[in-house]
């Protein structure tokens, strides 16, 4: 007979990187339509420091790494401790994770304005912030797994294996793409060249796409779908195969970014074909989650929260569709360099994982703070108008995106 | 187009500064209560026997992480060690030579403010593509990019080709102000690079940075390094003078200019000797 312990988990962690989120989101939202300001009035181009090729990346690691970023460190952290009956491992590293992640994200907000960058995409970054990145992330896998091993529940539910997938996967893709020499403090030259570089850059790119915006989301999806909806998990044997078939075939499709360009055949046609079979297990993952709602359809009337995560889920199949699709090699010698591109992604960066951190926000702030949220009726609308703006955003980046494809290879 | 798109931003901004107000009201009032307290039995016992290799990796949590890290390794290796190891991957061309120090620090500049964000330097094999940017690029031409510049998208037009397809006076009032020679051109001024002094503190660093990632510089090369770019410079700058701009050679513009001049003519280049 085991003796029963008494602890508490730390919500304090979670508020913090909660409000983390919200600050960053509107951060990272607000240089969204600055930057999309400056392609419609060049005039709003103000030079150096304030210019569309120097705000760009800003936009993109603000709104993946602090805005999303943030938000899965706090579902990560808050359901990591229910999920394994403890207290995270450490409180001190709790917080070295939190402050230092915060550091990085100011970081970069003042040396990308600045010019200080490598211009790989989404590894922008340079060398001493790289090296910030890699020892937070080290306390957090500490951290993390240190938590697993005090738990006190045997089993390791399925949105644990996502955020080891995370844990683990990131922290190889960011330490291989990220290999620099430098040259001075704020300068190093990537030490791969040319197409062997793109082929790193594009391993990299894609699977930051799949394990910091996909496991680990989908790793939240999996806890709070069915807390949210009062429902279990649709099905554990899909869930088992969709995650190793997921993790396995993702890191295979980095060449799609790169069809029809100087990277050897033999590498396009592989990032082609796993990209399309990456559709079976990102749609295993819709299908769990959605089907979770079973019976349970008519609580989407009244629950903003649900929602959220309803769409959010609708467009991550979406994406997940469209996606494979781009990387079939005809049509993406259409798409390639086009806004299609463009739509594609913030389909699943406003639709999947914007959708998702407003559901964790809504769901998690009453219950850490112990209060009723202030307006059903204003989340409701946020989500109308949310919904309707991603609409605008991704129609009018087809529309644009094809009508490039198809003006650029016009002949007379 | 791009109106629709941003209105679409405004309206999902709208909606986060909705959440702001929305949970600001929530917290407000409220008190930040104790941690959650929760119970639960330790962990003690014999281990259960397992309904198979999944269910026993359900409850081992570093031999489940050895698993994803070997699912998450194959596919990388796959498809790097071909594109390290087997050199017919990257056809060598012999024309193909390093950037002098001039271009390298025009190169920098690209990266620095970001060009490749709305610049491709990569022409697909399609005519549509060659009639309008020459020569498709080959693996070759990139093997002294660190980083590579490919870029991702095109709201400008492709740049690989675009060495010789301008003279110098051009790219100098393209910077300027693009919509003097690109009527329509949706570009930022970079005026600023014309009265920006080019630094060469670390031009020898960087040649010596390049040559230990295995690009051909000499130990001439970086020596002379400052030396030749000043003797590049010069050039450009005698012949921006000539049409009428006056000191500019020690300017950024130039080197930007140098490094736009020298993108994708190796290929038309007799082959060198090595030096």
């Amino acid at each position: 007979m085991s003796q029963i312990e008494t602890f508490r988990y730390d919500d304090e962690i979670v508020r913090k990187f909660l409000l983390a989120t919200i600050v960053w989101g509107v951060v990272g939202l607000l240089l969204g339509v600055i930057i999309a300001t400056q392609l419609v009035f060049w005039e709003t181009n103000f030079g150096p420091w304030f210019s569309f090729g120097r705000l760009r990346p800003l936009h993109t690691n603000a709104v993946i790494f602090a805005f999303v970023g943030n938000g899965m460190f706090a579902g990560i952290y808050h359901s990591m401790q229910r999920l394994c009956k403890a207290r995270m491992f450490s409180d001190a590293l709790s917080n070295i994770n939190f402050w230092g992640w915060q550091l990085i994200i100011v970081a970069a907000a003042v040396t990308l304005p600045l010019g200080i960058t490598v211009s790989k995409e989404y590894a922008e970054l340079e060398w001493p912030i790289d090296i910030a990145i890699t020892l937070v992330w080290v306390v957090f896998a500490i951290n993390f797994f240190g938590t697993l091993l005090v738990r006190r529940e045997r089993h390791i539910y399925v949105a644990i294996w996502f955020y080891m997938a995370t844990v683990i996967t990131v922290a190889l893709l960011h330490i291989v793409n990220s290999l620099e020499l430098p040259v001075t403090f704020l300068k190093s030259y990537s030490i791969y060249a040319g197409v062997q570089d793109a082929l790193v850059q594009w391993w990299y790119g894609h699977n930051a796409v799949a394990f910091f915006l996909t496991t680990p989301i989908l790793g939240l999806m999996y806890y709070y779908m069915p807390k949210v909806a009062n429902r279990p998990v649709y099905s554990y044997r899909l869930s088992v195969i969709h995650f190793w078939a997921l993790i396995f075939l993702y890191i295979w499709a980095g060449p799609h970014h790169l069809l029809y360009t100087a990277l050897p055949d033999w590498a396009q046609t592989l990032g082609m074909v796993f990209s399309l079979m990456l559709i079976a297990p990102s749609w295993g993952g819709m299908i769990n989650g959605l089907m979770t709602l079973r019976g349970a359809w008519e609580k989407l009337r009244t629950d903003p929260v649900l929602k959220f995560l309803v769409v959010a889920i609708s467009f991550y199949g979406m994406s997940t569709f469209e996606g494979p699709m781009l990387s079939i090699k005809s049509v993406n010698a259409l798409s390639h360099y086009t806004d299609w591109t463009i739509g594609h992604v913030h389909s699943g960066a406003l639709g999947w994982n914007g959708f998702m951190n407003f559901a964790l926000i809504y769901f998690l702030v009453p219950r850490l703070w112990k209060t009723e949220l202030y307006s059903v009726r204003l989340a409701t609308i946020h989500f109308w108008i949310g919904t309707i703006g991603i609409i605008f955003y991704i129609i009018s980046m087809w529309v644009a995106g094809i009508t490039q494809g198809l003006m650029w290879r016009a002949f007379d | 187009m791009y109106w629709v798109r941003l209105i679409g931003g405004l309206l999902y901004l709208g909606g986060i500064i909705l959440l702001v107000y929305n949970i600001w009201k929530t917290i407000a009032g409220a008190e930040v209560p104790e941690d959650e307290q929760a119970s639960a039995p330790a962990l003690t016992g014999p281990k259960p026997v397992y309904a198979g290799f999944q269910m026993m990796l359900e409850t081992q949590p570093i031999k489940f992480g050895v698993w994803v890290l070997v699912a998450v390794l194959i596919g990388g290796v796959i498809e790097f060690i071909p594109m390290f190891a087997v050199k017919s991957n990257i056809p060598t061309i012999a024309s193909v030579q390093p950037y002098t120090p001039l271009e390298l620090e025009g190169r920098d500049i690209y990266v620095r403010e970001g060009c490749y964000t709305c610049h491709s330097q990569m022409i697909r094999p399609f005519r549509a593509e060659t009639e309008r940017y020459g020569e498709y690029s080959k693996a070759g031409e990139f093997v002294y990019d660190h980083p590579f510049q490919f870029g991702s998208r095109r709201i400008g037009p492709d740049l690989h080709r675009i060495g010789g397809k301008y003279p110098d006076i051009w790219h100098y009032r393209h910077m300027e102000n693009p919509r003097s020679t690109s009527q329509g051109s949706i570009m930022p001024n970079y005026d600023f690079l014309l009265t920006t002094k080019l630094s060469t503190l670390d031009t020898k660093a960087k040649i010596k940075a390049m040559q230990t990632l295995g690009v051909p510089y000499s130990r001439e090369d970086i020596e002379n390094a400052v030396k030749d770019l000043k003797k590049q410079a010069k050039q450009i700058g005698d012949g921006l003078a000539a049409q009428g701009v006056l000191d500019s050679e020690d300017k950024e513009i130039v080197a930007l200019i140098a490094y736009m001049q020298r993108l994708g003519t190796d290929i038309k280049k007799e082959p060198i000797a090595s030096r």
